[in-house]
């Protein structure tokens, strides 16, 4: 009768494993697949990709760029997301990370390859520097603010709100706060 | 007694102005030392950031690979335009390559940005090479930089498509060795000009996009026009800032962008851009000056409270010889280390000091890169300069002889040289007080001259600098035996360097079993770089989500781990985010044991439960048997 209650247990709990799920890993293999899982204690930023300065100049891009597919009616290549703060992690970092985890197209030169010593964003999902004249390109903000970095020098910290953004005119028609006194005071 | 005394003041004068005669060129031969010293200086920092020695050429190595790049290309042009013993046959051979491979490719340059073909184009003519005529394209034409880069620009990607800075780059690429334009190109100097003259701001400089003069952007608008100073055209356009209709000579626009530099000139003899003060607008500002044969340490507007634009220069110059970009410190970014000497900057101030050193020697300006002057035309514009200077400050009726003999002078001069007859302004307005009638010819329409032709590095730094016959040593043979059997992409600018030499060599035949070697090691490196291309792609394409990864993609992500390990470690950082790769293995490898564990407990459940129900039946048999037993 014992042994009877001892096979009845084995097998209930067999079958609870298998119901529960069944992963088994190493420590590195957790840490790999959960890198960029949120858990309370995790740091933790937000980025977004955002083409709304394009809109009211569809008639200056390229035909070829005119579609929904390049810019969203809604303007929105990347909505606002939730990521994982890595220890050091800079702009271009997270920028990296999260283009590739949602497969845009993400063009750039490296910071061995231009003067400013700073990875420079030259296309994000097709949409390249000057396509929208020539003061047209990728900016960003952390926090609303434009920093005078490049964005693989800019280090995160927790809680930071990037916004990538498209601009057609510098700047201005993102908010830059650039006016004459600053350009030459 | 009188008469003695008065030949003895006579002479005394004279020995006065010979000592300060004297005193003036020592001045001048000092100050051309010193830049001298600088130069070498930023050299041999730049050298030292790539590992090399001061006795090692710059262009080597790890430099080269950098060849086509914005930061590779600057040196070579600088270097070249005083020549600095340095290897530019190297130098031209890995950038001849470059823009070969990415014409092959989709992209060749970055299309809107016309400057990638001009910086390109001018560092060619600055090493010797013919920017009309650079390696080959995908059907095995050769390549012109300066067609594709100006006038034969894709119509969607014009030439000011990236704004103001196409057009004075482009401007100074076609002027760099005076390069005719075809008739049906669409597109002439004069509209060039035009459409730069268009931008200027109501306070007489430019900008990118401001509304106020920003130095670096005046300082190039002023050096792409400088060539023009001397014409008496007047261009008729609407200002694209107020719709103000303008007629204007290139002459006065120069000359309200100067006052306007002067004005923004700090009391340190600085400028700011941004805001900031910084070593780039400084040198931006010097390469005009020189360019329209101004003297920066002699024209009151750019001494401010005893500071010339040398001296604001030299304030960004670090113990190492290189420059920094600003001397402010932001506590926010320390990253941007004003300590630190930055490339950008130390390239900047390498060929200002450039530009300056030409000036004082008297040769081209920097982005005249026409052979140097013979010595009879350069005797005949100092002589007519010499005598402009000596004009009285107020002209009358009896200068107008003069004056006419002047003109007639200065017109003898061929139309291109005439911008170096740098004070011809003061004739020109002499003659206009005098109603003499200016009809030189516009200059716009004579600077095409040439459909193409090589660059010259200008000897002016040393005098062992000569040009002999190339001679493939035994110590290069070494170096090609020293190449690693496996090879990286690090090695390609010395491989590119060691065949091109070779190719080019008197004593080929002495090494020609070096040759097929070497191309091999070549197409050995091209095929790598195409790996890392193809690695990168599939990775991109196979990877993401990370979530959809099923055990099927098992092969297909083992097969990348294995490519990626056959790279040298040099290559694997070419490998963007290989981490992505380890945690699409770790994914996969935890869903597969998870299929594994699944199933072997489900099968051990199985088996269980029936050896379970067995054993339950089996002992209900065995009482029902010793049930029926006892009933016996």
């Amino acid at each position: 009768m014992r042994k009877d209650l001892l096979l009845v247990a084995v097998i209930v709990l067999i079958g609870v494993i298998l119901f529960k799920g069944t992963k088994i890993q190493s420590v590195e293999e957790y840490y790999l697949t959960h890198i960029d899982d949120i858990t309370r204690e995790s740091e933790t930023i937000k980025i977004s990709i955002r083409v709304d300065a394009v809109l009211e100049h569809l008639d200056k891009i390229p035909e070829s760029l005119r579609s929904e597919k390049y810019i969203p009616k809604d303007g929105i290549i990347l909505e606002e997301t939730e990521y994982v703060l890595r220890p050091g992690d800079t702009v271009f970092d997270v920028l990296l990370r999260a283009t590739r985890h949602h497969k845009i197209p993400f063009d750039y030169q490296g910071s061995e390859e231009n003067r400013f010593g700073s990875v420079y964003i030259k296309g994000i999902n097709h949409l390249y520097e000057y396509d929208c004249g020539p003061l047209s390109g990728w900016m960003y903000t952390v926090n609303g603010e434009f920093p005078d970095e490049g964005v693989s020098k800019y280090k995160l910290e927790d809680g930071d709100v990037i916004a990538i953004q498209y601009t057609c005119d510098l700047g201005r028609d993102l908010g830059h706060p650039y006016d004459e006194k600053e350009v030459n005071p | 007694m009188k008469k003695l005394s008065s030949a003895l003041m006579i002479l005394l004068a004279n020995l006065l102005f010979m000592t300060a005669m004297t005193a003036e060129v020592d001045a001048k031969e000092e100050l051309k030392n010193e830049i001298r010293d600088d130069i070498e200086q930023i050299i041999d920092w730049k050298k030292a950031s790539f590992g090399l020695h001061a006795e090692q050429p710059l262009l080597s190595s790890q430099f080269l690979n950098h060849a086509g790049d914005a930061s590779g290309d600057w040196y070579p042009f600088a270097i070249g335009r005083i020549g600095y013993p340095d290897d530019y046959r190297a130098y031209l051979a890995v950038v001849e390559d470059q823009v070969s491979k990415r014409y092959r490719k989709a992209h060749q340059l970055d299309e809107s940005k016309a400057t990638e073909w001009h910086r390109i184009a001018l560092a060619i003519l600055a090493v010797g090479g013919d920017p009309t005529n650079v390696g080959s394209d995908k059907n095995g034409e050769p390549i012109n930089l300066i067609a594709d880069g100006t006038y034969a620009r894709a119509p969607d990607k014009p030439l000011d498509f990236q704004g103001i800075n196409g057009l004075t780059w482009g401007l100074i690429t076609l002027d760099s060795l005076g390069f005719k334009i075809p008739d049906d190109a669409g597109l002439t100097r004069d509209e060039i000009i035009m459409d730069i003259l268009k931008r200027q701001l109501p306070d007489g400089g430019f900008s990118l996009n401001g509304t106020r003069t920003d130095p670096d952007i005046t300082g190039m608008v002023i050096q792409a026009l400088a060539p023009y100073y001397n014409s008496e055209k007047t261009y008729e356009y609407q200002l694209s800032r107020t719709n103000e209709q303008v007629a204007k000579t290139v002459r006065q626009v120069i000359d309200e962008a100067l006052q306007a530099l002067s004005n923004i000139q700090e009391d340190n003899g600085t400028f700011k851009s941004f805001g900031f003060e910084n070593a780039e607008s400084i040198v931006q500002v010097i390469v005009a000056l020189t360019e329209l044969g101004i003297d920066p340490t002699e024209d009151e507007r750019f001494i401010k409270n005893g500071n010339n634009l040398i001296d604001a220069l030299k304030s960004f110059q670090m113990e190492d010889g290189g420059f920094i970009h600003s001397k402010r410190y932001d506590p926010e970014n320390p990253s941007a280390d004003p300590n630190k000497s930055n490339s950008m900057a130390s390239e900047q101030a390498l060929y200002a000091f450039v530009a300056l050193y030409r000036f004082y020697e008297g040769a081209r300006t920097l982005f005249d890169f026409r052979q140097e002057m013979d010595a009879d035309l350069k005797e005949a514009i100092d002589a007519i300069k010499a005598d402009i200077d000596a004009l009285p400050s107020t002209i009358n009726e009896s200068h107008k002889a003069k004056v006419e003999q002047l003109f007639n002078r200065y017109k003898a001069i061929p139309v291109t040289e005439r911008r170096y007859v740098f004070n011809y302004y003061k004739l020109a307005d002499a003659m206009e007080q005098l109603n003499i009638e200016n009809d030189s010819e516009y200059i716009a329409d004579h600077m095409g001259e040439v459909d193409r032709g090589n660059g010259a590095v200008t000897p002016l730094f040393t005098d062992e600098f000569h040009r002999g016959p190339i001679i493939f040593t035994a110590e290069d043979a070494k170096k090609v035996e020293n190449l690693p059997e496996d090879l990286t992409t690090e090695h390609y600018g010395e491989v590119v360097r060691l065949l091109d030499k070779l190719e080019n060599a008197e004593n080929r035949d002495e090494y020609e079993h070096l040759i097929d070697h070497l191309l091999n090691m070549k197409e050995k490196i091209g095929e790598i770089e195409q790996e890392i291309e193809a690695l990168n792609k599939e990775i991109m394409d196979d990877l993401f989500p990370f979530e959809e990864l099923s055990v099927e993609d098992r092969d297909k992500i083992n097969g990348i781990i294995e490519r990626y390990n056959r790279l040298s470690d040099y290559d694997q950082q070419k490998i963007v985010n290989y981490e992505d790769v380890e945690r699409a293995k770790a994914e996969i490898d935890s869903k597969a044991r998870k299929q594994i564990v699944a199933t072997v407990l489900g099968i051990l459940f199985v088996l269980f439960t029936i050896w379970f129900v067995v054993r339950r039946r089996k002992k209900r048999r065995e009482k029902e048997m010793e049930f029926i037993d006892l009933e016996d």
